[in-house]
């Protein structure tokens, strides 16, 4: 082949058009980094601001108390009820529907038929509208006519008030929160078990891995950490999250027994019209969502991201 | 939002049709109200017939609030951002905190115009229900007051007596100790405490107590009334064998035939009559007496307020606010909900409601119980909800017997004297 | 000591009979493909083997042992697979290590941390660690020990799946087509390799492939599998100079085997109007087929007429698509470039054939006898 010059086009661009490509970028990633502060930033900072003012809803004015909300935060009961609660809602909630949900998920998974079937019936609660769903629970958990209530009767249990007493109306919300987040584990852990080569577990058999908890330790569970991690985040997220239920059945009683962070957001936002004061819940929310996630990715990230 | 406007448009629109001359040079007035499960046949109807009768005026219902508290607060947002309608129905005890922001307009001029408020059915006692910070916040629309509502089937079997129910709290919880031994998973009776103060306050008034001094800067339920009413919801659960049911929980049983006694809201009547299974007889009755002379009851239910400062505008809606809280309006509210007419001219008459009481002897007690009823309290400053809850809580402590009457009324003291304004 | 022995074999998917009754015997220290095209039952064969699915009748005996019920893990079998099968999440040492832990550790040692409390776990680990680096050391992947599966290469993951196979001394080799995902340099250098390393460990080996250039060139023995059955068991040089049927003439070689459709005749085979100087021991005017290798031709002044259509240059070799003026037929001859100068597309050219290494198959594909006749063609 003859020797030709280099062709023109792949000398470097004159610096005139560096500058306007550096503008044509900004001026691309506008929208994107306006709406960006707009809808996610900027109410965010707004409402750490908001915190800091006793300002109430129709109020004229507002004054800047500094911490004062948080200063109160720490003697209100309620508040305290509702953090401690909330956390034991997550402490519980979390791990058994993970755990469970994985169990599920790899019976269905490992059986052959029905699958598709199963994954709907474990997605209904998901789908459904919890608010509708529990005027059911409800029912069922009805002290005198439900019908768990009648079951347990069978085998001697007295009746348990179960949303009335103080002493079981958090694990009564905790199981509705199992019953309300197995699902969505069960078909997320579902999609990551598929996603795992079979030949991993032929593999495994080959290299003398007898059990299903061998086969479990050296391929599934290490193969579903990114699912895992995933799961755990928006699990926590939705068991801090947790409000309709409480909103609907108990109203935080009896006596702040299953109140719950985002209850008590709403109502002194929205039922004491304490603005600034529900502002210090929802930071303190979103601190405790932040650690979480902080923690979550410090911890797992690092051990489960091969690619 | 969208369809309602939509509907009341092409309603007016028809309306338009029909009299071209009369809509033209009409005010178009903005009426907001809250709880459309009880209250949207009635304001379409009021609405209607107020029309009828007032060419000129036009009126359109932005979207209903579902609750007293939602309502009170998109006025309350609206004060601040704009859109503030020209009358908006609010719950008795929301009234407070809307004349402690300035926006209800004091409908006392108007009342005293046309022979008097007393010769148009507004009695003092009525106008009291929306009297705060010494102007008149709006005018009583609906009203509420407890009741007893009994299962007569569970009444006999427990071997009372349904032409004479109790009259007395001692003889009521008698009669639901006695229903609650049934068994088959029956309960005796059901207080509703929970929720709010309102039927706390019914023992309280009952016993001729109130929740603050006279000045407002002092807790008085903690006195001998508050003890005595602390002491009462306790015996219910000894006594009545009443359990810790949550109101819907309650309820439940109620329309299930499993609950003897219910003891809550007139306001409830309609829903029970709805939701009641063929093994429910009901009846209702006044609430059991416990001090005939100082005894009194708390209002619930719901008010017109005037929030236009618009002269012209305000013409239009005293008149709307009129018809609304007149005998008509009245009659149309009584039978459409469970609710008291809050007019004295409406019961009586047989033009109103006359015929209707004779008829439909549920609805009676409440009625008979106006002489005594007084407004629901609404305590000052900024945290009158959390009172309510913080009183509340410690009702529960009591219900659930984990806590002594006297122990969880001084806790109840001490922690709403801490919420009241320093 | 017996190698592998397969006996009887069937399974079926369903209605889909995907192994009808496979019997083989490999002898200890042999290396055996089995090829055939994809669909033909080869990796399922091998999977049954490995313990990885269950036979519905038959039974495997490896190094003298009945494992027919035996699971996978107690087959003392290696397997490497087509994608490698390398767990993500460990590095290569410790994918290495997998088989001899799993095996030489009770569960209570793997535990991390805490096993290495119980007793015994330290040497043994030791032992495990001086096992690895052996291993990898052979392989030459001992700088990449601390890697992880997805830092590799296609060739450096093929390596440590082979290493992993390697590690235990197992008493037989399974691979599924462990070369198909490398590029073609690599294919033919790791061939080599792994023949290299067969022949230093000598244990017995089953290679499944549809690669018929890896079949030929690295097995003692070669599996021609179609449709569920072994057509053809023998040497490379046997399958491919003497096949048992047409389907395996026709699967090994390349280009493909040249078939005509000839008729028997008293005097030779007939080729449309064209009599071939071959005898078959068929009656007259049975229809067969006969197979012409394309190395079987070669340019001359005379023999079976035929008109170029297409050319390929192979370099040493040059590939002549033509049509023969007898029967219209296609055909394709691998001609020394030497000695090809001049030809053209269009050109007719007369193509002499090597009779002996022709191959007759009856209608059902079955191989026939044949002698040549000592007269060349004639039309």
């Amino acid at each position: 082949m003859p020797e030709a010059p280099l062709p023109r086009f792949a000398a470097p661009p004159p610096a005139r058009f560096a500058l306007s490509e550096a503008a044509a970028a900004w001026l691309l990633s506008a929208p994107a980094m306006l709406s960006l502060f707009l809808l996610l930033l900027g109410p965010s900072l707004a409402l750490i601001a908001l915190s800091f003012t006793d300002w109430e809803l129709g109020a004229g004015g507002l004054t800047w108390i500094g911490l004062g909300n948080y200063a109160e935060l720490l003697e209100d009961r309620t508040f305290l009820a509702a953090l401690r609660n909330t956390l034991l809602y997550v402490a519980l909630v979390m791990p058994s529907s993970i755990g469970l949900g994985l169990l599920i998920a790899l019976l269905v998974e490992g059986g052959k038929r029905l699958r598709a079937t199963f994954r709907a019936i474990y997605f209904l609660p998901v789908v459904s509208l919890l608010v509708a769903m529990a005027t059911a629970w409800q029912y069922l958990l009805h002290p005198t006519i439900g019908p768990v209530n009648r079951l347990l009767a069978l085998f001697g249990v007295a009746p348990i008030n179960w949303l009335g007493s103080s002493d079981w109306v958090l694990l009564s919300l905790c199981a509705i929160g199992l019953w309300e987040n197995l699902g969505y584990v069960v078909v997320l852990f579902m999609a990551g078990l598929t996603a795992i080569p079979s030949e991993l577990y032929a593999a495994a058999e080959m290299d003398g891995a007898r059990s299903p908890w061998a086969r479990f330790r050296l391929v599934t569970w290490p193969l579903l950490g990114p699912t895992t991690l995933f799961v755990v985040t928006i699990t926590a997220i939705r068991c801090l999250r947790v409000f309709d239920t409480v909103a609907a059945l108990t109203d935080g009683g009896p006596n702040n027994a299953s109140e719950v962070l985002l209850h008590v957001m709403y109502k002194e936002g929205f039922t004491y019209f304490r603005i600034g004061y529900s502002a210090a819940i929802t930071a303190v929310f979103l601190a405790v969502v932040l650690a979480l996630m902080l923690i979550q990715t410090r911890i797992l990230d690092r051990r489960i991201h091969y690619a | 939002m969208l369809s309602t406007t939509r509907r009341t448009t092409l309603g007016l629109g028809l309306a338009a049709l029909a009299r071209p001359a009369l809509a033209q040079s009409g005010v178009e007035l903005v009426v907001h109200y809250p709880m459309p499960a009880f209250f949207k046949d009635v304001m379409e109807k009021v609405a209607t017939e107020f029309q009828e009768a007032n060419p000129g005026i036009r009126i359109r219902y932005p979207a209903p609030s579902p609750n007293y508290e939602e309502g009170v607060q998109t006025v309350l947002r609206q004060a601040v951002a704009g859109g503030l309608p020209d009358v908006s129905f609010q719950g008795l005890n929301r009234l407070r905190v809307l004349t402690e922001r300035r926006l209800p307009v004091d409908l006392t001029p108007w009342l005293e115009k046309d022979g008097g408020p007393d010769a148009r059915g507004w009695s003092a006692p009525v106008r009291g229900l929306a009297r705060f910070g010494g102007i008149q916040a709006g005018l009583a629309f609906a009203a509420s007051n407890p009741v007893v509502y009994y299962n007569l089937n569970l009444v006999r079997r427990a071997g009372g007596d349904p032409d004479n129910l109790p009259t007395k709290w001692d003889d009521l919880l008698a009669l639901s100790g006695r229903i609650a031994a049934l068994g088959e998973g029956i309960s005796g009776m059901h207080f509703r405490w929970a929720g709010d103060d309102w039927m706390f306050s019914a023992l309280l008034y009952g016993y001729g107590g109130r929740m603050l001094t006279e000045d407002e800067k002092d807790i008085a339920f903690n006195g001998p009334e508050g003890q005595a009413a602390m002491r009462l919801l306790d015996r219910m659960v000894k006594e009545g064998k009443m359990q810790p049911l949550t109101v819907d929980a309650a309820l439940q049983a109620f329309y299930a035939g499993k609950l003897g006694i219910f003891s809550g809201t007139t306001a409830y009547i309609g829903s029970m009559l709805r939701s009641i299974g063929p093994g429910v007889e009901l009846r209702t009755t006044k609430m059991p007496v416990i001090d005939a002379e100082k005894g009194r009851l708390p209002t619930g239910g719901n008010a017109a307020v005037m929030l236009t400062k618009d002269p012209a505008r305000q013409e239009a809606a005293w008149k709307f606010i009129a018809f609304a809280a007149g005998p008509r309006g009245q009659s149309i509210m009584t039978q459409g909900t469970g609710y008291v007419p809050s007019n004295t001219l409406a019961p009586t008459d047989e033009r109103y409601l006359g015929a209707f009481y004779r008829e439909n002897p549920l609805f009676r007690p409440a009625m008979e119980q106006l002489p005594i009823s007084q407004p629901w309290y609404a305590f000052p400053g900024t945290n009158g909800v959390r009172i309510t809850d913080t009183i509340v809580n410690n009702l529960a402590r009591v219900v659930e017997q984990r806590a002594t009457p006297e122990a969880a009324l001084a806790d109840m003291a001490q922690e709403v004297k801490r919420l009241l304004p320093r | 000591m017996a190698g592998i022995a397969i006996e009887g074999i069937r399974k079926s998917f369903g209605a889909t009979q995907v192994l009808k009754a496979v019997s083989l015997q490999l002898r200890q220290g042999e290396f055996l493909s089995l090829v055939g095209p994809s669909g033909c039952g080869k990796t399922t064969l091998l999977r049954i083997i490995a313990g990885l699915k269950t036979a519905d009748s038959g039974a495997i005996h490896i190094a003298g042992r009945e494992v027919t019920r035996l699971r996978a893990a107690d087959r003392d079998i290696a397997m490497v697979f087509q994608n490698y099968a390398l767990y993500p999440h460990l590095t290569v040492a410790e994918n290495l290590a997998v088989p001899l832990v799993m095996r030489a550790l009770t569960p209570w040692q793997r535990l991390p941390l805490l096993g290495r409390l119980a007793p015994g776990t330290a040497a043994r680990r030791r032992e495990i660690a001086a096992r690895v680096q052996a291993a990898a050391e052979m392989l030459r992947i001992g700088h990449l020990l601390d890697r992880r599966p997805v830092q590799l290469s296609g060739g450096q993951r093929q390596r440590v799946a082979l290493g992993r196979a390697l590690v235990r001394q197992p008493s037989a080799f399974l691979m599924d087509e462990p070369l198909s995902n490398l590029d073609a340099e690599l294919r033919a250098s790791t061939r080599r390799e792994i023949v290299e390393l067969h022949r230093a460990a000598g244990v017995t080996t089953v290679y499944v492939t549809h690669d018929q250039v890896e079949a030929m060139t690295m097995s003692d023995r070669v599996a021609v599998m179609m449709g569920g059955e072994v057509l053809q068991l023998g040497t490379p040089r046997e399958v491919y100079e003497e096949p048992a049927e047409l389907r395996v003439a026709a699967f090994l070689g390349s280009p493909r085997i040249n078939t005509l459709k000839v008729a028997a005749a008293p005097d030779g085979l007939r080729l449309g109007p064209v009599t071939l100087p071959l005898q078959a021991a068929a009656a007259p005017g049975t229809r067969l087929t006969l197979g012409l290798r394309p190395e079987a031709f070669a340019l001359a002044g005379e023999g079976l007429a035929a008109r170029v259509e297409h050319l390929e240059f192979l370099g040493a070799e040059l590939l002549l698509h033509g049509r023969l003026a007898a029967d219209e037929s296609p055909i394709i001859a691998r001609l020394p470039q030497a000695e090809t100068a001049g030809l053209a597309i269009g050109a007719q050219v007369a193509l002499a054939v090597e009779w002996r290494a022709a191959l007759l198959f009856d209608a059902e594909g079955k191989r026939l006898r044949l002698a040549p006749q000592r007269e060349a063609a004639h039309a």
